[in-house]
């Protein structure tokens, strides 16, 4: 399978579970991305923008999508 | 149900009205969680207060991690994009998940996560409305 292109994406991945993982290691579950979320929900038009961010995630990874080298 | 649905996008042709319809219909209903939790002034309120409260633990150093590592996301899919979106060196986030969706399995997991990841989000504003989020 040709990956190229996607080490960056890998890589940023890898750097997001450690960071969620060292973040609850050190200062409990409260400090985990899931925490980190709700700062962007405190608002009813920030938890629309998540909501909707979402919905595209769906739409255009699902949707849309083009298999390479078909 | 959901590993139903997962499946069954998963075999939908892209493009498509079946395929918009199938990621249309739990999006909508996320939607409308959303709205009707925040059309309820009580609601919306006890929300707003158990996210705050919620955001409030997380330091500030965690906090600036995740910016940080936000922006590099963002300059990655900017790159990417001024490479032309197929670079053999730096894709764009969607071409590089297209290397996951060759299979109706791999498809059929990712729209399963998907529908976890809004379920998820749903339960919890459902929690939060009633000032349970921990």
């Amino acid at each position: 399978m040709n990956l190229d292109g996607t080490a960056p994406w890998v890589a940023l991945a890898l750097l997001a579970a450690v960071l969620d993982l060292v973040a609850r290691l050190r200062w409990g579950r409260a400090a985990g991305a899931g925490a980190v979320l709700a700062s962007c929900a405190r608002t009813l038009p920030g938890r629309l923008v998540l909501a909707c961010f979402w919905v595209f995630i769906g739409v255009h990874v699902f949707g849309r999508y083009t298999v390479p080298g078909r | 149900m959901a590993g139903a649905w997962s499946w069954w996008t998963a075999g939908t042709r892209p493009f498509g009205a079946v395929a918009y319809s199938a990621i249309g219909v739990p999006s909508a209903v996320a939607l409308v969680v959303v709205v009707t939790t925040g059309a309820r002034a009580d609601g919306r309120r006890a929300a707003s207060a158990s996210f705050a409260a919620q955001a409030a633990k997380v330091p500030v150093g965690v906090r600036v991690a995740w910016v940080a590592w936000l922006v590099a996301a963002l300059g990655c899919e900017a790159v990417a994009l001024a490479l032309g979106g197929r670079s053999t060196t730096f894709a764009t986030l969607s071409t590089a998940v297209d290397h996951l969706l060759r299979t109706r399995l791999s498809r059929g997991g990712l729209v399963a996560l998907w529908l976890a990841t809004g379920a998820g989000g749903v339960a919890r504003l459902a929690r939060a409305a009633r000032g349970q989020l921990r």
